[in-house]
């Protein structure tokens, strides 16, 4: 039995230590606002926190996550950061399809929390493992600069 | 396991056919019990785009996926536009697989794809938006006993000025369900938009925005 923090709860899960993060997340708990989009590491729609950092948990293993403090988009918007992203994400219309933006935010948190006042080239940088296939980059990155103003 | 173990395609769906039997007949059964009951009013129908209840919820049945093009919102609006409402009160549902109603005239298909949605939507959701209008509007001058013209609709409430009366959309469903569809309607005048051609709101946006909320529910 694995004992994780998510979202300021304690879960036990039965599951192989191999198994990464973004299943046990999905498939075992349930929380499925964490997406599956390449499964290898390459696009960014599985971002989710670890003690605060942006990771990927399609590459995580569960088991390597010890007593470290897993925050999902579930539960994002309770912190004052998240909610500020998320409005802005709404004021600046950024969604299309929809299907990568639980990454999208969550990557952009992670970089708020980090550099305030990020300039464009903070932006490009530290979002540019999310991949968006409806090419919603140039909103993103205003929401970003919104949420920081 | 032997083939024969196991039920062919047409045994299922013989027995499917046969379950649904079963059910009409449990419904017919059961109407002599409820005939004390009022029976309920059907919605109004005027065609395959459009549905208003009693309540007053207007859905737009619509055969466009919405796959971030922003399709739900575009076609919303030319249907809020002629129905005289808000595009706060339309709600989407999406079209069945019905390709006699449904059917794309441009991609000749019930699909969606080649930037068609809005050429094809232009007249046809104005038309049957307008047609809805005209008999909601003409069912609640019946109710009045006076002429259609001298009514107005705004935000789907249907005025009349000189005697400073009012019905809803949802009020008049029943009335304006009995009533000939009109052949010929005539469509809004451009420089008369409220809507089209307005920077709107995307209505897809917030049960899309993973707000933490249990939102999110793609796959």
């Amino acid at each position: 039995m694995l004992k994780l923090q998510i979202n300021g709860r304690n879960h036990d899960v039965g599951v192989p230590d191999d198994m990464p993060l973004l299943w046990v997340l999905r498939d075992v708990i349930g929380f499925s606002g964490t997406k599956f989009g390449c499964g290898v590491g390459l696009c960014g729609a599985c971002t989710v926190h670890l003690d605060g950092q942006a990771i990927r948990s399609c590459q995580t293993t569960v088991g390597s996550v010890g007593a470290q403090v897993i925050t999902t988009i579930e539960a994002i918007g309770a912190t004052a950061m998240g909610h500020k992203v998320q409005q802005a994400w709404l004021d600046k219309e950024v969604v299309q399809c929809g299907y990568c933006q639980s990454g999208q935010i969550m990557s952009a948190t992670a970089l708020l929390n980090q550099t305030p006042k990020p300039t464009d080239d903070d932006i490009d940088t530290a979002m540019a493992g999310n991949i968006c296939r409806c090419g919603t980059y140039v909103r993103i990155r205003d929401a970003i600069h919104m949420a920081a103003a | 396991m032997s083939q024969n173990a196991r039920p062919t395609r047409r045994l299922m769906l013989q027995a499917g056919a046969v379950a649904a039997g079963s059910l009409m007949l449990g419904l017919r059964l059961s109407t002599p019990a409820r005939a004390a009951e009022p029976a309920p009013t059907p919605d109004f129908l005027p065609n395959a785009f459009l549905r208003i209840d009693r309540q007053g919820v207007i859905t737009l049945i619509l055969p466009h996926a919405e796959i971030g093009q922003g399709v739900y919102t575009s076609s919303a609006m030319l249907m809020a536009e002629e129905l005289e409402v808000g595009l706060d009160q339309v709600s989407i549902e999406n079209a069945p697989p019905d390709i006699a109603k449904y059917l794309d005239p441009l991609l000749y298909d019930q699909a969606t794809g080649g930037s068609t949605s809005t050429r094809t939507d232009w007249v046809r959701l104005r038309e049957a938006s307008a047609v809805a209008r005209t008999m909601l509007v003409m069912a609640a001058a019946q109710i009045w006993q006076v002429t259609p013209a001298t009514c107005t609709v705004a935000r789907g409430v249907i005025n009349h000025a000189a005697s400073s009366r009012s019905l809803g959309y949802g009020d008049v469903v029943e009335q304006a369900a009995k009533l000939p569809i009109p052949g010929d309607v005539k469509l809004k005048d451009p420089a008369d938009f409220k809507l089209i051609g307005t920077e709107a709101k995307r209505i897809d946006a917030p049960s899309k925005s993973p707000f933490g909320n249990g939102l999110v529910r793609l796959a």
